[in-house]
Formats: structure tokens, sequence, C-alpha cells
């Protein structure tokens, strides 16, 4: 037997000391909707392969039910999310529906309502899917994650140097993400978060795209540009952003700002799209929100 | 240190006290359907995509495939079974999908029946795009969507008009002894 236990911990020192002996090999599980099909893979129930060095999780540690890493709120200016907060929750929440909005867009279309209900935005992250559909949004919104372990205690990293490699993040053995602190969008910020996939439900992204812009008139005084499912990791548009900057946008100047977008992304084939076409939706995808963003909708 | 391989857990299942003992591994679906005899609940694609594994834990909709069994100690799961009327009949929803034809092989039913009553729940006077949207994640193999819709419209119009919404159900106690 290879799944020894499960431990649900009362708080999160519990959480993190459960976490810190690699010998027990330990498994987070937050909404488990990522894990739980992954584990079926692992034959938990199956004895060990002889000469076969046991890999498969001994314990898995819930952080679902922690209320230290549920919830969301404000803290010196920052918009506060708990790692272990439901899609759901994000996406119906009116402090991120009105200050991050790409963030609430992003969770709102993952998966279906029923997957909304357990998914978590720490488990997202923690997934580091080339396409995890709140990476873009963070990314764009240049959040910070609060990570946590016994052996390392507290730090803060930019989200954008959290995703390391494909499916890779920077966090240690033991070490969890406990929260996400957003910088709450100032007067003319505007944030945007578009999601192409194959259909209208339970689709993973072939691409995704969030915006954020400061905007004088049509004059955009800064962008930060994150993407999904177009390179082994989710990635920061800079060339399009500087390019954007200080410019006053018209049709013209945003088609030829989001060409720079090829500079960051490398697109694979598969089965949901070939790298030409995503290559091609993501610069189309990008001009046009920077259109509609700049020189639509103006109130 | 953490050694144990069983859990004992006490699942409170369309208000009914169930104490358990489970594998840490062990999914909820299957403690329903093997250990419960509660067939209700489908188990489809195994994987969140289909919906057909719908219950309610605490009054949420979750996806009982992708759930661990361990996780739902001391919670409140209801059933397609445990869905009934008020006169213990059949509930205004179950004979709306009935009265509109909105049930074939009835795989996707149990998990559409109780989307519609989470919808109705929240928002009394859902649009259709608002009912289309709430049933995303429940795959209907029979292609019926049309007179689920129809059925959960119809299901809206009555309730509205004051038959009672799902609500939570008596509490008694009966012990179930597993393995
Ligand atoms: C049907 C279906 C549709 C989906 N659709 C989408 C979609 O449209 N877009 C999308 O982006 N994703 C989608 N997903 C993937 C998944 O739902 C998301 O990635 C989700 O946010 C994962 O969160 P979770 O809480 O369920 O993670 P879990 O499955 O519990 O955990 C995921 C991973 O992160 C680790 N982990 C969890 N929490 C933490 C933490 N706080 N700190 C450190 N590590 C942690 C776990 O150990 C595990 O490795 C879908 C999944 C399913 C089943
Ligand atoms: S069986 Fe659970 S979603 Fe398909
Ligand atoms: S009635 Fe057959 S799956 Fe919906």
């Amino acid at each position: 037997m290879s799944l020894q236990s499960y431990v649900r911990p009362r708080g999160l020192d519990d959480a993190l000391a459960a976490l810190a002996d690699p010998r027990t090999r330990p498994l987070i599980i937050a909404g488990g909707t990522d894990v739980i099909p992954a584990m079926r893979k692992m034959r938990l129930g199956e004895p060990q392969a002889a000469g076969d060095d046991d890999d498969r999780p001994g314990v898995v540690v819930d952080l679902s039910q922690l209320d230290e890493l549920r919830g969301i709120g404000e803290k010196d200016g920052m918009l506060l999310i708990g790692a272990a907060t439901t899609m759901g929750a994000i996406a119906r929440h009116e402090l991120v529906k009105d200050r991050a909005p790409a963030l609430a867009a992003a969770a709102a279309s993952v998966g279906s309502p029923l997957v909304r209900n357990r998914a978590t935005v720490g488990g997202n992250l923690a997934t580091a899917s080339p396409s995890a559909d709140t990476a873009p949004a963070l990314l764009a919104a240049n959040a910070v994650l609060g990570l946590a372990s016994a052996r390392q205690g507290r730090r803060e990293v930019s989200i954008t140097d959290f995703f390391v490699g494909y499916r890779r993040t920077l966090l240690q053995p033991g070490e969890i993400v406990a929260y996400i602190l957003l910088p709450l969008s100032r007067g003319l910020v505007r944030g945007r978060f578009e999601k192409v996939g194959l259909r209208n439900a339970d689709a993973i992204s072939m691409v995704c795209v969030a915006v954020e812009m400061e905007l004088d008139g049509r004059v955009c005084r800064e962008a930060r540009i994150g993407l999904g499912a177009v390179a082994a990791v989710p990635v920061r548009a800079f060339a399009v952003e500087a390019a954007l900057k200080d410019r006053e946008i018209d049709e013209a100047v945003a088609r030829e700002c989001a060409k720079l977008v090829h500079e960051h992304i490398s697109p694979i084939d598969d089965l949901r799209a070939s790298a030409r076409y995503r290559s091609w939706v993501a610069e189309a995808v990008v001009a046009r929100m920077i259109i509609d963003m700049a020189c639509k909708a103006r109130s | 240190m953490l050694t144990s391989c069983t859990n004992a857990i006490v699942l409170t299942v369309n208000g009914d006290d169930h104490m358990l003992v489970v594998e840490p591994n062990d999914l909820l679906i299957n403690v329903l359907r093997n250990d419960l005899g509660l067939t209700g609940a489908k188990y489809g694609c195994g994987t969140g995509q289909c919906g057909a594994c719908t219950v309610l834990i605490d009054g949420q909709p979750t996806l009982s495939c992708i759930t661990l069994a361990v996780a739902c100690d001391g919670k409140k799961v209801t059933t397609i079974e445990g869905i009934t009327g008020p006169d213990g009949g059949l509930h205004p929803i179950q004979e709306e999908f009935l009265n509109e034809n909105a049930v074939q092989c009835g795989f996707c039913t149990p998990g559409m029946i109780l989307m519609a009553g989470d919808l109705l729940q929240r928002n009394p006077h859902p649009t259709e795009d608002e009912i289309r949207h709430h049933i995303k994640g429940n795959i209907c193999r029979c292609t019926g969507y049309n007179g689920i819709v129809r059925a959960i419209q119809n299901a809206a119009q009555r309730m509205a008009a004051g038959e009672k919404p799902l609500e939570a159900l008596g509490t008694t106690v009966r012990e179930v002894v597993k393995r």
C-alpha cells in the first residue's frame, strides 16, 4: 500500500509540519481537480514493483479546509487572496471584479461551475500548467506570491519569477503557496482577460491573454501583458509592453506592437492547436484587446 | 509518525449519519455507490469532465469522482436519492424533467437536477443563458439539452410561484460498518 494516510491539518503550522519530512512523500491536495486525476495514474492500491523506488505519495495533506489559506480581503492597499480560495469565490467576489477584473474573468473561465466550486488559485499556480488560466491574469497584475514552509519560513516572490520551466516552479520541497497579493488597480488602470478554447465550456486554453493598461486618454502610460498556453510557462510580453509605453494607441499602433509578442512565445503543436495557429491567435488577440481597451468603451 | 492506513469518518448522507472506515484514497463516488448502495450518482468519466457524479456537499454541487471520501468527514452529503418534493414524492424539478421528456438514458439526470436546484436556490429567475452556463459541466450524451433547459425554466416558474426549493433534510442516526 503506497498511500498511507490523509491529514487535514488544523492550522498552517500543522500543515507545514506535515509537509516537512520528505521521507513521508507528502502530496499537497487543495481542490483535487488536478491531483485526483493524476493520482489515478499512480496505481495507489498496487504494491511497489520489485526493484523500483516508490515515488508515489505516502501522505496526502489537505489544504482545502484551512481557514488561514482561504478568503479575499484588502491589506495595505493590496488585494489579498488566500491560496486555497476557490475559483468560484474569486470570480464572484465584488472587490476582485471591481479591482482585478482580469483575474475575476480568468477564474470564471476555469472549467465548469462544478470545477470552480473546488479548484483553487494556489493549485492552479502550483500545477504550473502552461495553460493555467489565472497565471496570465496574475502576471498582468504584477502579483506577489506569499510562500511558506517549515524549513525556510515565509518569503514573498514575484509571479514573474515563479514559473521556472515546464510544469516547474520555484517552490521548494515542503513549501506551499499561502497567499497572493495584487496591487489594487488605481484610477485609470484597466484589466481584461480573454481565452480562446475549442469550445465554450470546460475547455483548456489554446491561448489565453490578460492585459492591464494604465491609460491617459488614448495614451498608454503603462501596460502589462500575460499569456498562457503559448510557451513552456505562462509568460509576460515585455517587448509589447515597452513598445506601447507612452504611445497614443490607434489600431495601427496596436497591431504593430502586438507583432512583438513573438519574441516571448514558443508555442507547440498539440491536440488542441498547431503552433502556427497559436502564434497567429496570440498576436491577433493581443492586438484586439489593446484596441478594445484603448479605443472603445471610453467613458 | 503518520501510520494509520484507514480513516474512520462520519458522513451525513441524505439526513442519515453513517460511520465509515475508508482508505485514504477512496473516492466519495465509490463509497456512496458501493458501500452505501446509493447508485443515483453515476460514474462517468472519473476525471471531472462530465458531471454525472454530481452530489451536494454542505449544499454545494461537487464532483464526487474527484473528491476523497476522507475529506468529507463531518460533512452533509446530498445525493439525488435525498431530493423529494414537499409531500415526499417528486420534487417540482423532477416532475418537470418528466413532463419535458428531459430524460433519455438518465445517466446525466441526477447531476442535472442537483445543478438545477443549486441554480434556482441562488437565482430563482434565471435567464436561458444563465441556465445553460450553470449546466456547462454536465454532459448529456443523449443531447437532451433543450428539454433539460425547458424543464428548469418550468420548475423555476413553479417554484417562484411558491413551491419549495431543495432544502436540508432532517437527520437521523444510523450506523453502517464497512469491511
Ligand atoms: C474538468 C476540468 C476542467 C478544467 N479546466 C481548467 C481550465 O479551464 N483552466 C485551468 O487553468 N485549469 C483547468 N483545470 C485544472 C484545475 O482545475 C486547475 O488547475 C485548478 O486550479 C487546480 O486547483 P486545485 O485546488 O484543484 O489543485 P489540486 O489538484 O489540489 O493541486 C494541484 C497541484 O498543486 C499543488 N498544490 C495545491 N495547492 C497548493 C498550494 N497552496 N501550495 C503549493 N502547492 C499546492 C498540489 O500538490 C498539486 O500538485 C480543469 C480541471 C478539470 C478536472
Ligand atoms: S464521473 Fe465525475 S465528472 Fe465524470
Ligand atoms: S439522458 Fe442520457 S446522458 Fe442525458
